[in-house]
């Protein structure tokens, strides 16, 4: 069965129909680049909703959403901390100019103060982006390693191998972050010593960090991968490469690899989105800087400035990474290049 | 967090496209057994937890604290003394509660929406697109988060924020299913016999769309067991001394050098609840794609 | 954005006497001095210090909790100097004259000395301190009830003599400011407003900031211009170590394996059950019994069932606290059953046992008050209502100590077996705060109060307490009590006053307002290359100005 792209949002539809009947669809450069504008709209449209979203939170908040923006009652604002909140937000006056104001802040980059960190929350998130986008980058590219090794090696390569892949990968995937933290910390770090326990600095700390959010990742990944593998490995033109006298490894390298890829490549767009959850729990666990451990300390100390800013912050970041992917996509498949 | 849109994503990516491969059932075939073994345990651990322990989940015994593996204590006891595998076979009902009705939740809201999305035309199906666009773009533990900062946090809102978190991802599959029952030959064969518009909704449509939700949910109840259970770990869910095991996980954490088994049984429990219903999940998604291709 | 609430795990008053270091019984390492050094002290090396929480602020005046202190003893010199024996001794107050009627002092302040940012020290600049910690908008956590209320104005009246004036006479003026939670600061450095100076106060103390990333680390280096070093300092000038790493590693069990693996010099805090096997590694253990009250459990005198004294009581009696506290913390704690920790002056030692550990009290206790009946649970119930008491605590592990937690837990199980149903609630920080201004709840966890003298009583049981100062979490108010308090106050013959305190310990503890568990302890752990680490007199803050590490 094949979804009909109806022209929605959804990039796994276009997938669907892009894909599902390899090679029954003729599909150009043209098509790849409007997909791609497209996703840039939906992109802002989804800010924007991500937008409206935090405004309502804000004003669902318990009592004065003045105190809440300065900082929650326990922190004792200030009569004149509250004036120049209820101020700046217009919360005196009508929820639609105060909509119009909170939208304009956010377009000027304007995210409020944070009571907890005692500054901007631009800075502070400006401070923390980089550990968190360092460590979803590399436990990404490190789950695209791990799948696709799993893939190469074990697809299509007797009962066993195929056996022993395909459930190494579904276990992967029931792994809790948090378990799996904590036990490679208790081998790799207490017990072995090859990594410093508080996690060390620059690469090395980055090791186990990423390992934990990528092993969990890894197994989505080639289980969705793996499928595709084994399709692509029965179509005609693996049939016909192979008939040409090209090796195995030749074969699943240069012509199944690709075409296995492409529903995983559309996952990464919201992996990377879903990796920064996992970052919350793996910066808590390591101790590492980052949006994650900040959004949590946001959190537990109600600093609504904080928690609304990292929120927006990470909607950013799957837009962008949506567009990347998309841009990524028009070099990968094949049909969405022009000949 | 990761798993929990992933199983969805995958759901997405697989169940549109057909699955060929009959070796694909043979190597799960044991799986599915141990699996149902398995979930079977879980039931009479949740029907009847003293058939299966024999000492009580809270009974602390300071002198035996931290006791290793043995005969008495099949799991060790932790910090307190407690027998580790009582409380795991007791923590299984709130263990599993949060995560089944946080699935439920998602499912529901997920085939209101799906439903209005795929029948009610162009553009109610284009704006709920955007809507569950922009819901995807609030990671599940995010929306969790943001959840407990303004509502506090209770077993409700890691409920409804799981559930909340979990809806776009099968929305967009009952989406699809919709579309593809409504174009199916038999729905025209119900239009041709004459079949009002509602009751070939109601009785051909619906029905047959939902049925991979069964699926679904199998396949979402571990990533949800996991989930909720990671908010234990961060403090926001089941307070002690309640066996939930989550809460166990984050209590034994500090242990980790001295007195593994306190922190290893309780996770293996998660891991082994999402391994079984995730490979019974893909065992029945195969056979019922198998026998939707017939149809 | 004070952390009122610091005074769960801070707020030292008036620390007057030096507590002995002491390895306890159940670790085997060997019994180390305030000192300890052996050999020739090296100048040069880098510390790796693990502290197990973070500070949103780095100027232990803006708020006032014990990491913010710990890292101001490094960076900050205080007016006056505690040693051994609660004497007072100079500081950055060369001396001082006090006025017969006890309200006026004026201090001599040292020559010659620079802020570390080249800011002379003199009586103006002490005079900014003064005014600014007992001002509410820098929201100090010490100078509630302690300053503020006695503290009059200074007055500059030569450039290095300062005048300062009291409302009402303070015995203990002196004894605050010999505390590191009132480091002299840098008046430029404090005119740039309060992120700046929370990021990085400036101070004339052995070290000073060089790089400060918030939750993570704060990397200070040897003020090589230390010319303040106090009277109890081994050696004067400046630190020995050029670089002191100050790690935030919440996770105790990471912290011990960084010491275990040789990745930090100096831990904070090593856990208790990794006691043993650290011993066994030749690593060290510093512990320093903060006097005061202990940490414990307060109770809620307005809060029912807790407002009936039977309760209070049969609570304290069926906890078998001092078994519980044993199995929980591994025996690494001596067990404190009176309302003042073994070291404050006029301690009453023959309350040690006024609670011993019995379910036949606690149950005959709460028969005679009407809690006859039992629901299904095997809960108590009086006229339908179930024997229910909340203890609500920090969901932060960092704030709540996973043995505490444990203890709660053993607590938990050994009040059920009266009948009393004990139910734990974890919550935010914030929401944790909320509920201790509000005092709408029935016990406080974890809660204790540092500080040398048995005037704590008046600080946390008194009237005054209650009404001004906020720091009566038990909401308990006694006419007696309060009249025994203020006389000992003003009791200027000590065995009088020790009589007075005496009656006072009496009273505190046949009202039952606490469940009082064991002292707040600095504990430290350090590799065995690693010498001349202190806990100052004062507050028992580590200071590293002596420190050193010998080559492998």
């Amino acid at each position: 069965m094949t979804t009909v792209s109806t022209g929605s949002v959804s990039f796994e539809d276009d997938l669907d129909s892009d894909f599902t009947t390899t090679g029954a669809r003729t599909s150009h450069s043209q098509r790849g680049w409007r997909r791609l504008v497209r996703t840039v709209g939906s992109g802002i449209l989804v800010l924007w909703g991500a937008a409206t979203v935090t405004f309502i939170a804000i004003n669902a908040m318990p009592g004065n959403p003045a105190v809440a923006m300065a900082g929650g009652a326990a922190s004792h604002p200030s009569k004149a901390v509250i004036a120049a909140v209820t101020r700046e937000y217009g919360f005196d006056q009508s929820l639609f100019v105060q909509y119009l104001l909170y939208l304009l802040r956010l377009i000027r980059g304007n995210f409020g103060f944070s009571s907890s960190q005692k500054m901007p929350v631009a800075d502070v998130i400006a401070e923390s982006i980089w550990p968190t986008v360092l460590l979803t980058a590399s436990a990404l590219l490190l789950a695209w390693i791990l799948a696709i090794a799993s893939c190469l090696l074990t697809v299509r390569r007797g009962r066993f191998a195929t056996s022993l892949g395909s459930g190494l990968e579904v276990l992967s995937a029931a792994l809790p972050q948090y378990w799996l933290g904590i036990l490679l910390l208790e081998i790799f770090a207490f017990s072995l010593g090859w990594i410093p326990a508080t996690g060390g600095d620059g690469a090395v700390g980055l090791i186990l960090p990423a390992f934990t959010l990528a092993i969990p990742l890894a197994g989505f990944m080639s289980q969705v991968t793996r499928d595709e593998f084994d399709l692509a490995l029965e179509q005609p033109f693996v049939i016909s490469a192979r008939a040409r006298g090209m090796s195995d490894w030749g074969v699943r390298l240069r012509h199944v690899l690709r075409h296995a890829v492409l529903p995983g490549l559309t996952l990464s767009g919201w992996a990377l989105g879903s990796l920064i959850s996992g970052a919350v729990i793996v910066e808590t666990l390591y101790s590492r800087n980052g949006l994650g451990g900040v959004l949590l300390v946001g959190v537990t100390q109600q600093d609504m400035p904080l928690t609304v800013g990292v929120t927006l912050i990470v909607a950013l970041v799957y837009v962008v990474a949506n567009v990347v992917v998309d841009a990524l996509y028009v070099v990968v498949d094949p049909r969405l290049r022009s000949r | 967090m990761t798993t929990l849109d992933s199983s969805a994503a995958l759901l997405g990516a697989g169940t549109s496209r057909p699955v060929p491969t009959a070796s694909a059932f043979r190597r799960l075939r044991i799986g599915p057994i141990l699996s149902v073994l398995f979930l079977l345990f879980l039931v009479v651990a949740v029907v009847d937890p003293s058939l299966l322990a024999h000492y009580q989940p809270l009974a602390v015994d300071p002198a035996k604290s931290l006791e290793a593996p043995s005969v008495a204590h099949l799991f060790g006891t932790d910090e307190s003394g407690r027998d580790v595998f009582s409380r795991v076979v007791y923590g299984a009902t709130p263990s599993l509660s949060i995560g089944l009705a946080a699935t439920a939740l998602g499912l529901a809201i997920a085939i209101v929406l799906g439903a209005l999305a795929g029948l009610g035309g162009r553009v109610v199906d284009a704006i709920i697109g955007r809507i569950l666009e922009i819901l995807f773009a609030f990671p599940a533990l995010l929306l969790a988060l943001l959840f407990v900062t303004i509502f506090g946090a209770s077993v409700e809102s890691l409920i409804i924020s799981v559930g909340l978190g979990s809806a776009p991802g099968y929305a967009r599959m009952v989406r699809g299913q919709i579309l593809a029952v409504k174009s199916s030959p038999y729905v025209e064969a119900s239009y041709v016999l004459g079949h009002s518009r509602w009751r070939v909704l109601g009785r051909t449509v619906l029905p047959n769309a939902m049925r991979p939700l069964l699926v679904l949910a199998t396949l979402g109840i571990g990533q949800s067991i996991i989930w909720a259970s990671s908010l234990s770990f961060l403090g926001l869910g089941a307070a002690p001394p309640a066996p939930e095991w989550g809460a166990m996980l984050a209590d034994g954490r500090e242990f980790i050098s001295t007195a593994w088994w306190v922190e290893l049984f309780p996770g293996a429990m998660i891991v082994f609840v999402t391994l079984a219903t995730t490979s019974l999940g893909r065992y029945l998604q195969r056979r019922l794609e198998g026998r939707g291709a017939d149809a | 954005m004070s952390r009122k609430l610091a005074l769960r795990r801070t707020v030292p008053i008036v620390v007057v006497a030096l507590v002995a270091v002491s390895i306890l019984s159940a670790c085997a390492g060997q019994p180390s001095s305030l000192t300890a050094s052996n050999g020739k002290p090296v100048f040069g090396g880098t510390l790796t210090y693990l502290q197990d929480r973070s500070e949103t602020c780095l100027d232990p005046e803006d708020g006032g909790d014990i990491p913010q202190a710990m890292i101001g003893q490094q960076i900050t010199d205080d007016l006056v100097y505690e040693g051994p024996g609660g004497t007072i001794e100079p500081w950055l107050a060369t001396k001082w004259t006090i006025s017969p009627d006890g309200l006026t002092y004026t201090f001599t302040i040292k020559q010659g000395v620079k802020f570390t940012d080249g800011t002379p020290l003199n009586a103006a600049a002490v005079k900014v301190n003064l005014d600014r910690v007992v001002d509410p908008k820098t929201g100090s956590s010490t100078d509630g009830g302690y300053i503020a209320p006695f503290y009059a104005a200074s007055k500059v009246l030569e450039p290095y003599v300062l005048q300062v004036n009291l409302k009402q006479a303070d015995t203990a003026l002196l004894d605050v400011l010999a505390q590191g939670y009132i480091g002299i600061e840098s008046p430029a450095g404090l005119a740039r407003g309060e992120t700046k100076n929370c990021n990085d106060p400036i101070g004339t103390g052995p070290f000073k900031i060089q790089s400060y990333t918030p939750n993570q680390q704060v990397v200070l280096v040897r003020n090589p211009n230390y010319n303040t070093a106090p009277p109890g300092s081994a050696h004067k000038g400046p630190a020995y170590l050029s670089k002191l790493i100050w790690k935030i590693v919440p996770d105790g069990t990471v912290r011990n394996a960084a010491l275990l693996k040789k990745q930090a010099d100096v831990i904070y805090y090593p856990p208790a059950e990794d006691w043993k096997s650290d011993a066994a590694s030749g690593i060290q253990i510093l512990t320093h019994e903060r006097p005061g009250s202990p940490n414990g459990i307060t109770f809620n005198v307005q809060a029912a069932p807790l407002n009936e004294l039977a309760v209070r009581q049969a609570v304290i009696y069926a906890s078998n606290e001092a078994v519980n506290l044993k199995s929980a913390y591994f025996n690494t704690y001596p067990y404190v059953g009176s309302p003042l920790v073994k070291g404050t002056p006029d301690y009453d030692a023959a309350l040690q046992g006024a609670y011993p550990a019995s379910v036949a009290k606690a149950n005959a206790l709460l028969d005679k008050a009407g809690w006859t009946s039992r629901n299904a649970a095997g809960y108590r119930t009086k006229d339908g209502r179930e024997l229910k008491i909340a203890i609500p605590y920090d969901s932060d592990a960092g704030q709540t100590a996973a043995e505490d937690l444990t203890l709660y837990q053993d607590i938990q199980a050994s009040e059920k077996t009266a009948g009393i149903d004990i139910v734990l609630h974890p919550i935010s920080t914030t929401v944790l705060d909320g509920l201790y201004e509000s005092h709408k709840y029935q016990t406080l966890a974890g809660d204790y109060w540092i500080t040398n003298t048995p005037d704590v009583l008046r600080t946390l049981f008194s009237t005054q307490a209650l009404k001004f100062y906020g720091t009566n979490g038990d909401d308990y108010s006694n006419p007696k009590l309060d009249d025994l308090l203020n006389r000992a106050l003003s009791e200027q013959d000590p065995s009088n006053r020790a009589a007075l305190y005496t009656r006072a310990q009496e009273l505190v503890s046949q009202q039952a307002l606490q469940l009082n568990l064991y002292p707040a302890e600095e504990r430290l752990a350090y590799n065995a290359n690693v010498h001349g680490i202190t806990a100052d007199y004062a507050v028992g803050l580590p200071d590293f100005h002596d420190t050193w590490i010998s080559k492998p």
